[in-house]
C-alpha cells in the first residue's frame, strides 16, 4: 500500500506511451502545431517578464503549482473539486496548458495596459495645454503659491526666481480643484514642498516671453487625454441643442426615468392594483408624444401672449373667429346628396340581406358586395362633404365651432337611436341605416373634433413663458431639430423612434407576408394585364418607337410586354394575394438595399415626390428611413416566430370562435414575439450601433461629434479617446438592452412548456 | 333513445367533397346527426375521418357539397364561420392548449373574448368545469406542468367554457399514456350521458360500444357502414368493416 503510493510508483503507473501518442503524436499536424505553441508560449513569457516582472512571475508560479496538483490528482485517479475543474476547463491537454498561460497573461498585459493608458498616466485636466498659466508665483515662508488657469502644479524655488523653463512634478491628482471652476478663473494653489526629482517631473512652466510673470504650463504625460472628451461632453451628448433649453432634456430623461421605476413592479402579476398600472400604460403611450413636445417645442400662437387674460382672449378668438361668408350652397343638391348617402347605405344592406347565404361564394357575389360597398363609401363621403360646405356659411367659415356642433349632434343622435332602437343582431331596413350614418358621422366629426381640440392645446402650451434674466421667454419654444438635435440625444431618438414605429409596422407586414386572403382571380389579374399591354402597344409604343435613338431604346419601347409577364409571376408567386405581394415586395426590397442607400433615398430622392412648397426636415426623413428600414428586418423576424408557433395553436384558436384579430392579439403573437425576443433585441442594438451611419447624410450624431472633437485646435489628434469613451458608452447602452432582454425573457417564459 | 330519434337534425352534410392538390379526401360525404347523438367514428388511417369533423368547425374547407350545422349553413361568410364556431367545441389529439396562458386563462379566454362575459362570471363557470373534469386545484398552473391526461382534460373544459351544442373530438386519447386514457374516456362518458351532441374518432372500441348510438366506418374518404355498436360490432355487413375489425381486436 505504502508502496503503491509513492511518486515514482505513481508514475510508473502512467501509461507514457498512451499518453505521448494522445497528447503529442496522435498526427503530424498536432506535433508541428505543439512545437509551435511551446515556442510561442515561452517566447511571449520571456517578453512578459521582461515587460512585467512581478505580475509575469506570479502569475507562472499560480500556473505551475495548479498544474503540477492537477497532473498529480490525474495520475494519482483522485481528484478534488478544484483539481477536478481545472483539469476539465484548463489543463485537459499539453497545448490546453500552454495556452492557459498565454491567455492569462495576455489579458493581465491587456488589463494593466489599458490601466495605466486611461487612468493611471492619463491627464484629465479640461484645459488645453496651451491654456494652462501660471500667474503671479510668489513665496509665503516656506510654500510657494501661484494662481493657475485650472491645474495645480508643483514648482520649485529656483525655478519661479529665475523665471527659466523647468520641469516640475505633477501633481493634478493631489490637491482637488472643482471642475467646474477650471478654465474660467484662476485657481490659487499652494504647496509647501520641493519636488524630489525634478527630472522625472512631468509638467513644465514655460515661461511666456510677452509676459514674464506668466508661465505656460505644458503637461507632459503618456496616457490618454481625457480633457477633450472631458471638455466636449455636453456637445458629445446634444450637440448644438440650445444650451438655454437643456432642461427640456433633462427633463425628458426625468419623465422617463419617473416611468421607469414603477414599470418595474406594476407590470408584475402580483401586483394587486390595476388602476395603476392602466396608468403607467397610457402615460407610457403618452410619453412618446410628451418628450417630443419637449424636445421640439410647438410654434407661437399666432395672438398676443402677455397676460393670461390675453391667452384666453387669443383662444376664444381662433375658436370664433367669423368671416364674412354668403351662402353658397344649394339646399336642394345638398339635401340630394344626403338623401342618395342614406339610399346607398340601405341598398348595401340589402344586398347583404337577400342574397341567398348558399351563393354568397360566388364570385359575381363577392363583385356585387366590393362595388356596392365602395359605392356607399364614396357617396357617404361626398354627402358628408357637401353637408359640412352647406353648413360653413351657417357658421361663418368657422371650421371649429361647426366640429363641434355637429360631433355633439351625431354623438347625441347616436346615443338617442341606440337607446330608442337597441342593436339586435343580424338587423336590418332603416334602423340599421340610421345607425350606420349616425355612427360614420360621429367619428368623422370627433376627428375634426379632435384636430381642433389638439390645435387649441398647442397654442395653450405655445403661450406658456417663463423669465430668464428680466426676459420673458417661451417655454416650450420651437427648437429646429434638423439644428439642434445631434450627438447622443439623436442617436437616442433615432433608436427609440425606429423601435417604436417599426414594431407595429414589422408586425403587420410579418402578418401580411403570411397572409391567405383569396386573392385577386387569375382570369381577372390575366385580363387586366392584357388590356394594359394592348393599350400599351397600341398608344405608347409607337411613339416610342419613333423617338428611339438605337436599338435599346427600340427594344424598351415594347416595355407593355412585360405586363403580362409580371402578371404571371404576381399570379404564380402570390395566387393573387395583394397583401402577401406587397409585404413580400417590400422586405425583400429593403433587405436587398443597404442602409445607407435608404438614408440616401430619403435624402436625395424623396423630395421629388413631394408635391412643389412641401418640405419636410432632413431629420424627420432620416427618423422614418431608419424605421422603414428596420421594419423590414424585424418582419422576418417575427415572421420566424409566427412560423414556429405549431398549427394546433391556430386551430384550438379558431375551434374556440375567435375571431382573426383576437387570435393573434392573444394567441399568436405572445407566443411568437417570446420566441423572438433574442433576435429583436440582436436588430435594436445592431440599429443602436447604425445610427452612426448619419453622419453621411450630414446629421451629427455621437461619432460625428467625437470627430469634430479631434479637429478643434486644443485638442487636435485627441482622436483615440474619444473612441474609447464612445465604446465604451455603446456597449453600456447595449448591455442594458440586453439586460432587460434577458428579463423579460424570463417573465414571459413562465409557461414554458 | 326515442327522444333522440325524435329530435331535430343538428348536423346535416350532403355530399361533401374535399380535395387536397389531385387527393381526395372525402368523396361524397352525407350524414346527418340528431340533437343529443352520440357517434363514434373509426376507420383506417388515411380514411379522411378527422378531415371530415374538422370541416365541421371549417377548420378544413369542404370544395363541394353541403353542410348545415344548427341551422346555419357552412359557406366562406365569416358571420356563418364565426357563428357555427361558437356552437361547436372541439377537443383535439395535440390537445392544443395555450402554453402562455394559465389554466384558468386558457378556459376563460373564449368566453370572455367570444362570448363577451365578465371575468367573474367566466372564471366562475371555468372552475365549475374545472370541477367537472376534476382538476380545480389546477386552475393557476400553467400547461407546461401538466401530465398529458389532466392536459385533455383541461382542454375539454376549454371547449365546454363555451358552452356548445356540439362536441367533436379528435383521437382524443391517442397522444397519452395508458394510464391516462381512462381518466379522459370517463369525462367523456360523463358528456355523453349529459345529452351532448358527440362526433368522436377514436380507435376505443371500449368507449364505442358503451356509450355510441351509432358507430361510422371510414374508409377511403367515404362511409362504408353504419350502425348501432351492438350490430357493428357482432355482425359487420361488409369486408372491409370486417378486415378493420379483426386487426384492431385480435392484436
Amino acid at each position: 500500500m505504502n508502496e503503491r503510493s509513492s511518486p515514482l510508483n505513481l508514475l510508473r503507473s502512467v501509461d507514457w506511451n498512451r499518453f505521448v501518442a494522445e497528447h503529442i503524436t496522435k498526427s503530424g499536424l498536432l506535433t508541428v502545431w505543439l512545437v509551435l505553441l511551446t515556442a510561442f508560449t515561452v517566447n511571449f513569457i520571456v517578453g512578459r517578464l521582461a515587460a512585467a516582472p512581478l505580475t509575469t512571475f506570479i502569475v507562472l508560479i499560480i500556473w505551475t503549482v495548479t498544474v503540477s496538483l492537477t497532473v498529480l490528482s490525474e495520475v494519482r485517479h483522485k481528484h478534488s473539486p478544484l483539481t477536478w475543474w481545472l483539469r476539465n476547463n484548463l489543463y485537459n491537454s499539453i497545448t490546453n496548458i500552454l495556452i492557459t498561460v498565454v491567455l492569462v497573461l495576455g489579458i493581465l498585459s491587456v488589463i494593466f495596459g489599458l490601466y495605466r493608458y486611461a487612468w493611471e498616466t492619463a491627464s484629465f485636466s479640461r484645459i488645453p495645454d496651451t491654456e494652462r498659466r501660471a500667474d503671479s508665483p510668489q513665496q509665503i515662508g516656506d510654500e510657494f503659491c501661484f494662481n493657475v488657469g485650472g491645474i495645480n502644479a508643483a514648482v520649485s524655488r529656483t525655478d519661479i526666481v529665475n523665471g527659466e523653463q523647468q520641469c516640475f512634478l505633477l501633481t493634478s491628482q493631489s490637491t482637488d480643484v472643482n471642475p467646474d471652476i477650471i478654465g474660467r478663473e484662476p485657481v490659487r494653489v499652494c504647496f509647501d514642498e520641493l519636488p524630489d526629482d525634478p527630472e522625472n517631473g512631468e509638467s513644465c512652466f514655460e515661461n511666456r516671453t510677452d509676459d514674464p510673470e506668466f508661465f505656460v504650463v505644458t503637461n507632459q504625460f503618456e496616457g490618454a487625454n481625457w480633457g477633450g472628451v472631458a471638455a466636449n461632453m455636453t456637445t458629445m451628448m446634444v450637440f448644438r441643442y440650445n444650451r438655454d433649453e437643456l432642461w427640456r432634456v433633462y427633463a425628458s430623461l426625468v419623465l422617463v426615468v419617473i416611468l421607469l421605476i414603477p414599470s418595474q413592479f406594476v407590470y408584475r402579476d402580483s401586483f394587486p392594483d390595476k388602476r395603476l398600472r392602466h396608468l403607467v400604460t397610457v402615460l407610457w403611450f403618452l410619453s412618446p408624444i410628451l418628450i417630443f413636445i419637449l424636445l421640439r417645442g410647438v410654434r407661437p400662437p399666432p395672438f398676443p401672449t402677455d397676460s393670461a387674460s390675453s391667452v384666453v382672449r387669443g383662444l376664444l378668438a381662433e375658436l370664433f373667429t367669423w368671416e364674412a361668408t354668403r351662402l353658397g350652397n344649394n339646399l336642394v343638391n345638398t339635401l340630394l346628396f344626403i338623401g342618395g348617402a342614406v339610399l346607398a347605405v340601405w341598398l348595401n344592406q340589402r344586398v347583404y340581406q337577400h342574397i341567398e347565404v348558399s351563393k354568397q361564394t360566388s364570385l359575381g357575389w363577392q363583385i356585387l358586395r366590393l362595388t356596392t360597398d365602395f359605392l356607399m363609401v364614396v357617396v357617404v363621403v361626398l354627402a358628408l362633404r357637401r353637408f359640412v360646405l352647406m353648413l360653413l356659411p351657417l357658421f361663418r367659415a368657422n371650421f371649429n365651432l361647426l366640429a363641434l356642433v355637429l360631433f355633439i349632434l351625431f354623438a347625441l343622435g347616436w346615443w338617442l337611436w341606440n337607446r330608442r332602437f337597441p342593436y339586435v343582431e343580424g338587423e336590418s331596413g332603416w334602423s340599421a341605416t340610421v345607425r350606420t350614418v349616425l355612427r360614420v358621422g360621429f367619428i368623422i366629426f370627433g376627428v375634426m373634433l379632435a384636430y381642433t381640440v389638439v390645435t387649441l392645446l398647442g397654442y395653450v402650451l405655445g403661450s406658456l413663458s417663463r423669465t430668464v434674466d428680466g426676459v420673458s421667454r417661451p417655454l416650450l419654444g420651437y427648437v429646429d431639430p434638423s439644428v439642434n438635435w445631434g450627438g447622443f440625444l439623436l442617436t437616442i431618438i433615432i433608436t427609440v423612434f425606429a423601435l417604436v414605429v417599426s414594431f407595429p409596422l414589422g408586425l403587420v407586414l410579418a402578418l401580411g407576408r403570411r397572409s391567405q386572403i383569396h386573392g385577386i382571380p387569375a382570369w381577372l389579374t390575366y385580363g387586366v394585364a392584357l388590356i394594359i399591354m394592348a393599350w400599351g402597344l397600341i398608344t405608347l409604343t409607337p411613339d416610342g418607337l419613333a423617338a428611339a435613338r438605337n436599338s435599346t431604346e427600340r427594344i424598351l419601347a415594347y416595355w407593355p410586354i412585360a405586363v403580362p409577364i409580371l402578371a404571371y409571376f404576381f399570379q404564380r408567386s402570390f395566387n393573387g394575394n395583394v397583401v402577401a405581394a406587397f409585404s413580400t415586395l417590400y422586405i425583400e426590397f429593403i433587405r436587398g438595399i443597404p442602409l445607407i442607400a435608404v438614408l440616401f433615398l430619403t435624402i436625395t430622392l424623396f423630395p421629388i415626390l413631394l408635391p412643389p412648397g412641401v418640405e419636410i426636415l432632413n431629420t424627420w426623413r432620416v427618423l422614418w428611413g431608419f424605421a422603414l428600414f428596420s421594419a423590414a428586418y424585424l418582419a422576418e423576424n417575427v415572421r420566424g416566430g409566427l412560423q414556429a408557433i405549431p398549427k394546433g395553436q391556430y386551430e384550438a384558436a379558431d375551434s374556440l370562435g375567435l375571431n382573426t384579430f383576437d387570435k393573434y392579439r392573444l394567441i399568436i403573437l405572445p407566443q411568437a414575439i417570446r420566441i423572438v425576443i433574442p433576435a429583436l433585441v440582436g436588430q435594436f442594438i445592431g440599429l443602436f450601433k447604425d445610427t452612426t451611419l448619419v453622419a453621411i447624410v450630414g446629421l451629427l450624431d455621437i461619432l460625428g461629434v467625437a470627430n469634430a472633437i479631434s479637429a478643434q485646435p486644443q485638442w487636435l489628434g485627441v482622436r483615440r479617446e474619444a473612441y474609447l469613451f464612445l465604446a465604451a458608452l455603446y456597449f453600456v447602452g447595449s448591455a442594458i438592452m440586453v439586460a432587460y432582454s434577458r428579463r423579460l425573457e424570463q417573465r414571459m417564459g413562465l409557461g414554458e412548456r | 333513445m326515442t327522444t333522440k330519434a325524435d329530435a331535430q337534425d343538428i348536423i346535416i352534410c350532403h355530399d361533401v367533397h374535399k380535395w387536397y392538390g389531385d387527393f381526395q379526401a372525402l368523396k361524397g360525404f352525407s350524414l346527418t346527426v340528431k340533437a343529443g347523438e352520440v357517434i363514434v367514428i373509426i376507420g383506417p388511417s388515411g380514411s379522411g375521418k378527422s378531415t371530415f369533423i374538422r370541416t365541421i368547425n371549417r377548420l378544413e374547407e369542404h370544395q363541394q357539397g353541403e353542410i348545415i350545422v344548427d341551422g346555419i349553413l357552412l359557406s366562406h361568410d365569416v358571420r356563418n364561420i364565426a357563428e357555427i364556431r361558437r356552437e361547436v367545441g372541439m377537443v383535439f389529439q395535440q390537445f392544443n392548449l395555450f402554453p402562455h396562458l394559465t389554466v384558468l386563462e386558457n378556459v376563460t379566454l373564449a368566453p370572455i373574448h367570444v362570448r363577451k362575459w365578465s371575468r367573474e362570471r367566466a372564471e366562475e363557470t371555468a372552475m365549475k368545469w374545472l370541477n367537472r373534469v376534476g382538476i380545480p386545484e389546477q386552475a393557476n398552473k400553467y400547461p407546461g406542468q401538466l401530465s398529458g391526461g389532466q392536459q385533455q382534460r383541461v382542454a375539454i373544459a376549454r371547449t365546454l367554457a363555451m358552452e356548445p351544442k356540439i362536441l367533436l373530438f379528435d383521437e382524443p386519447t391517442s397522444a397519452l399514456d395508458p394510464e391516462m386514457i381512462k381518466e379522459v374516456l370517463d369525462v367523456m362518458r360523463d358528456l355523453a350521458q349529459a345529452g351532448y351532441t358527440i362526433l368522436a374518432v377514436t380507435h376505443e372500441m371500449g368507449f364505442a360500444r358503451e356509450v355510441a348510438d351509432r358507430v361510422i366506418f371510414m374508409a377511403s374518404g367515404e362511409i362504408v357502414e353504419q350502425n348501432t355498436p351492438q350490430n357493428f360490432f357482432a355482425n359487420p355487413k361488409e369486408d372491409r368493416t370486417r378486415q378493420f375489425l379483426s386487426q384492431i381486436l385480435h392484436h
